[in-house]
């Protein structure tokens, strides 16, 4: 009998990029599944819209570059999911087609495709559409408000607006904590997103040190520099749960892609990545200033890598070298 | 004991062992003859104390023993401790590769085969301690039953760290160097014990045979010479295999004919594997696994990225990262979600250029 020939290794653990991409599809989706309860049908078209989008820039892309177009490639629908999810109820559909255009055509496939983009394609396409359509992205609406039709009208400002002209958000906690204010449609609802980020902890499809040193840092800096009149661990609560924290860090910050390597290089980039999050949002004149904070971040991964692999380089070899010496005096103790 | 195995940061795989089959099952024999090779005009001694150190020596060499394990003669091994002071005996019975169980089976199959054979080591040596090391993590708890916790007055030690497990204690037995130490696989001294007490000369070595696609998993003593097909005529097959591989599963090659296949003395295991269609769709995405199961704490992603990119400028940057460093353990391409042969890639680049730096 004859068979083929394959290269070692023969088995293979069962963990692959499409086992992690559909965890992240999943939790999105019970986000949006959320949130129509909270917002109404119309969570679905944005949904429906942005995903279409999404996938079409995708496919015509592909075959502009003439590249083959990978069926099994679903990073895009994540890029264009996540991007709906950061949209307010009331926005135009042809906001979150160009930010997805934007996303997948100018970000993600000039630099190679998948694996291989600098920055963030969901960070680039809202960081674009904040810049150019600055009225329409910051008018929320209060939820379950599309019950009551005459209050249809009543546009508010978001608790990101709150902090970022020096007020204190008035809703109360638990009002905060299961997404009860106005906000984007898929970024309030801080318990869901918790047991989202802790899904995926477990899964392994995101790392514990890199969430743990982020918050981390962020707390500490929102302690000693507060923006607001609240102080102290008033100030660090506003920042983690009024603010869109919890989603950035789960959906954004931990993408592979765009992320140092070496388990201390990750942990550099945490700590960086909370500080640089709290100076644009002391600095920024955007209420929703993480995405211009990822992209910054994003620009120093190469740098970081580069850093800790010359550290670890040299610890390697000089391990080596005092290996090497011991054998060798042996060999000449022993002849 | 002093030294420390089970740290904190060791990097390495963890993965089910699936050794239940094989160490349940008996270990049959295979003899192309009716019976074993007997060493001509060979005294058959009964006691060990009718023989001396040096006539032990002698008869591992009548005997052509080989250790299965590095392919040295065991009489120039045991030969290399004599008039050394304080000498471990180290016992290797360390199968750390899923499936395979050749060297763990001597203890249970084997037990006084192998306990008459340290005997005979020691006092070859004039060793005073003896450890037989093996691995069972990982392990279902049907296996972990079966492994006393020390045979006669010889304790095991049940390695508790993640896969490469036998290059690591290597490694660690070299660093803590008070008291010298030898290793010596388990299989050998079952075939010491043989030529004194039986005077059979060494021309079977013990041969797992296993995988998804085995009917009837079993360990097979076989003689050295035999083609690949008759010991997997033996186990038959429950589906049809796409892979023979030869060796263990992560560092074992496969091969392309069975019928011209021969058995050799370090074989260690055939396995049939049938697997399904796997989907290399990906590239690269940057995720980090394989330079958290690095055992040599090299940065597999990048050397893989700047092998295949084949300019002069990456090949000065391969140097910095320290290909010669790898040991070849197959980590690496193991838990790659994307199924790239990362590991491959580096041990031929690495064949390529062997001669590059050393003269």
């Amino acid at each position: 009998m004859k068979f083929e020939i394959h290269s070692a290794p023969h088995i293979r653990s069962s963990n692959s990029n499409i086992k992690m991409l559909l965890d992240v599809i999943v939790m999105l989706f019970i986000l949006y599944a959320v949130s129509v309860y909270y917002y109404g049908i119309k969570t679905i078209y944005i949904l429906l819209v942005s995903v279409a989008s999404g996938v079409a820039t995708h496919i015509v892309t592909s075959l502009l570059l003439n590249k083959k177009v990978n069926p099994r490639d679903y990073s895009s629908i994540v890029t264009s999911m996540i991007i709906g999810l950061l949209m307010p109820i009331d926005i135009p559909f042809h906001i979150i087609v160009l930010a997805n255009i934007f996303a997948i055509f100018v970000a993600k496939y000039p630099f190679g495709g998948t694996g291989q983009n600098v920055f963030n394609p969901a960070a680039c396409g809202l960081a674009m559409v904040i810049i150019t359509f600055s009225t329409e992205i910051f008018q929320y609406r209060d939820p379950f408000t599309y019950y009551n039709i005459q209050q249809t009208n009543v546009i508010h400002k978001s608790l990101a607006y709150n902090m970022s002209v020096g007020g204190i958000p008035q809703n109360t906690i638990s009002d905060i904590l299961i997404g009860n204010v106005p906000s984007a449609i898929g970024v309030s609802h801080i318990y869901l997103l918790i047991a989202c980020m802790l899904y995926l902890i477990v899964r392994k499809d995101i790392r514990i040190r890199q969430i743990f040193f982020t918050l981390l840092s962020l707390s500490i800096f929102a302690y000693f520099f507060p923006r607001t009149n609240a102080t102290g661990l008033k100030s660090v609560f506003y920042e983690v749960c009024a603010m869109p924290t919890i989603f950035f860090m789960t959906f954004l910050l931990t993408d592979p892609v765009t992320t140092p390597v070496r388990g201390t290089a990750m942990d550099i980039y945490a700590v960086l990545s909370g500080i640089v999050i709290m100076l644009f949002r002391h600095f920024s004149v955007f209420e929703i200033s993480e995405p211009f904070a990822i992209l910054v971040l994003n620009f120093m991964v190469p740098c970081i890598d580069s850093v800790v692999e010359n550290i670890h380089t040299k610890r390697r070899r000089r391990s080596f070298a005092k290996r090497q010496n011991q054998r060798q005096r042996d060999f000449i103790k022993n002849n | 004991m002093r030294i420390k195995p089970f740290s904190f940061n060791i990097r390495g795989v963890n993965m089910a062992q699936l050794k239940e089959d094989t160490l349940l099952n008996k270990t049959t024999l295979m003899l192309s003859n009716v019976d074993f090779k007997k060493i001509p005009n060979a005294k058959i001694y009964n006691n060990i104390d009718e023989i001396s150190d040096k006539e032990i020596l002698k008869r591992a060499e009548e005997a052509k023993i080989f250790d299965e394990r590095d392919e040295y003669l065991l009489s120039e091994k045991l030969n290399a401790c004599i008039g050394k002071k304080n000498i471990i005996l180290l016992i290797d019975a360390i199968d750390d590769e899923p499936y395979i169980t050749s060297q763990m089976c001597t203890i249970v199959h084997y037990k006084e085969k192998l306990i008459k054979g340290i005997e005979l080591a020691l006092k070859a040596t004039g060793a005073q301690k003896c450890i037989i090391e093996t691995y069972l993590k990982n392990s279902s708890n049907e296996v972990k039953k079966i492994f006393p916790r020390k045979i006669s007055k010889y304790p095991i030690l049940a390695l508790n760290t993640k896969y490469p497990a036998d290059i690591r204690m290597k490694k660690l037995w070299y660093d803590y160097r008070d008291n010298r130490y030898i290793y010596i696989g388990a299989c050998s001294l079952v075939h010491l014990a043989r030529a004194v007490y039986q005077g059979i000369e060494h021309k079977t070595t013990i041969i797992t045979v296993a995988g998804n696609a085995v009917k009837h998993p079993q360990n097979i003593e076989a003689e050295i010479g035999l083609p690949v097909s008759d010991l997997l005529e033996r186990t038959g097959f429950s589906v049809k295999p796409t892979r023979i591989i030869l060796g263990g599963s992560l560092t074992g090659e496969a091969i392309r004919d069975i019928d011209s296949q021969k058995i050799k003395i370090s074989t260690q295991g055939i396995l049939a594997i049938h697997e399904k269609e796997i989907h290399k769709d990906y590239g690269c995405i940057r995720c980090g696994k394989c330079i958290d199961v690095c055992p040599s704490r090299l940065n597999p992603m990048q050397l893989y990225k700047n092998i295949i990119s084949r300019d002069d400028e990456t090949n000065r940057e391969i140097d910095k990262l320290d290909s010669k460093m790898c040991v070849s353990c197959m980590c690496c391409s193991y838990v790659c979600p994307s199924k790239i042969n990362i590991a491959e890639t580096i041990l031929l680049y690495n064949r390529r250029n062997r001669f590059k730096n050393e003269v």
